[in-house]
């Protein structure tokens, strides 16, 4: 059996037999690659239980977040063979993260979403690209209030503002003559432009492995998938001419801060 | 001291100048500074791409609001003369004619 074929009745079958889904658990999905249709052939499954008491049952582990409680309890277990890792978020867990997450906080306090963790970010991207085990009600909900959050231009203005920083530091290599730095920092530059203009166009996903998906899921005009895997993979660097490579890079950068429309 | 302004200087974008379009506002930032920019000022700034002349980016702004070229390039002219004076892009040489 291979991921893509996993059903997700087998999913929440195998959770009630291990004893694995709470009694108040409001909705269960699959977020990640599975849900993507990304997956390959040694993809974990990841899934999100949510539920208004905290997990009291087995866990094997943890991922911290910045909320009440401040840990969300994982599980690792086995389908056909596959690992499948859950995660144990509370109904109020996810009200506190989208909190967060407001157009006033946007605006006020926090336009780049510095509040938002590791866990918690891949939590909403994850909801905003779930596949529904149960609980389609509160999914669809939730869903809603995310796309009426201040998350997507949250993730990109921080893309944005990592862009900037590496290009400041591009040109200011390249005016030491540190040309290898200098290429390293455009590098970066590119990675976090492409972040902004995908978050931008709704690609949520923050993992480095997905971007070039993310790039061909989006499509952009701006920075077409043959441009950005171009550059990327460094196709058009002339070890003869690195500055040219580095203004390219940063030429780039330029034209997608002027597109990005928040 | 800075270059004057004519129909024929080209305008260099800096590539550390950072921009923003957020909520209709167009701003734009260099160090410490920000500045926000006229819908306008957002169009020319929107054409300067380190080719084009002062006059050319005048064309693009006479056709976009429907105005005169006089009028255009007194506007490009004037703007741009004062993004170079808060040092958010430099002039290039003059294109030759020919």
């Amino acid at each position: 059996m291979t991921l893509s074929s996993v059903n997700l009745a087998d999913i929440e079958t195998t959770l009630k037999t291990k004893n694995l889904i709470p009694a108040s658990c409001l909705a269960i999905f699959v977020g990640g690659s599975l849900a993507r249709g990304w997956q390959h052939a040694r993809s974990d499954a990841d899934l999100y239980v949510v539920s208004t008491e905290p997990w009291t049952g087995e866990a094997d582990g943890f991922n911290a977040v910045a909320l009440d409680p401040a840990t969300v309890p994982t599980n690792s277990s086995y389908l056909d063979g596959r690992r499948i890792e859950v995660r144990y978020w509370t109904d109020d867990q996810i009200d506190q993260l989208l909190g967060k997450v407001t157009w006033e906080r946007f605006r006020e306090t926090d336009s780049i979403g510095d509040r938002i963790n590791k866990a918690e970010s891949y939590l909403l991207a994850r909801l905003s690209t779930a596949l529904v085990v149960s609980g389609v009600d509160w999914i669809d909900r939730r869903r809603e209030q995310l796309a009426d959050s201040a998350f997507r231009p949250m993730l990109t203005m921080r893309a944005l503002a990592v862009a900037d920083s590496y290009v400041e530091d591009a040109l200011g290599m390249l005016e030491s003559g540190d040309q290898h730095a200098a290429i390293l920092a455009a590098h970066g530059a590119l990675v976090a432009a492409a972040d902004a203009l995908a978050a931008n166009q709704g690609e949520l996903g923050v993992e480095d492995k997905w971007r070039a998906r993310r790039m061909a899921a989006i499509s952009s005009p701006v920075l077409p998938f043959d441009r950005y895997w171009e550059l990327t993979t460094m196709r058009s660097y002339d070890p003869e001419q690195p500055k040219r490579w580095v203004e390219d890079v940063l030429e780039l950068c330029r034209t997608v801060a002027l597109e990005v429309e928040i | 001291m800075s270059l004057p302004v004519t129909p024929d200087t080209v305008v260099v974008p800096r590539l550390d100048v950072r921009v923003r379009r957020v909520g209709g506002d167009f701003l734009v930032g260099i160090a410490e500074e920000a500045y926000s920019l006229s819908e306008s000022g957002a169009f020319i700034w929107r054409q300067i791409n380190g080719r084009r002349t002062v006059r050319e980016i005048a064309e693009r702004l006479a056709t976009e609001y429907d105005v005169d070229d006089a009028t255009a390039l007194d506007d490009t002219s004037a703007t741009i003369t004062e993004l170079n004076g808060l040092d958010l892009v430099r002039l290039g040489p003059e294109e030759s004619a020919g």
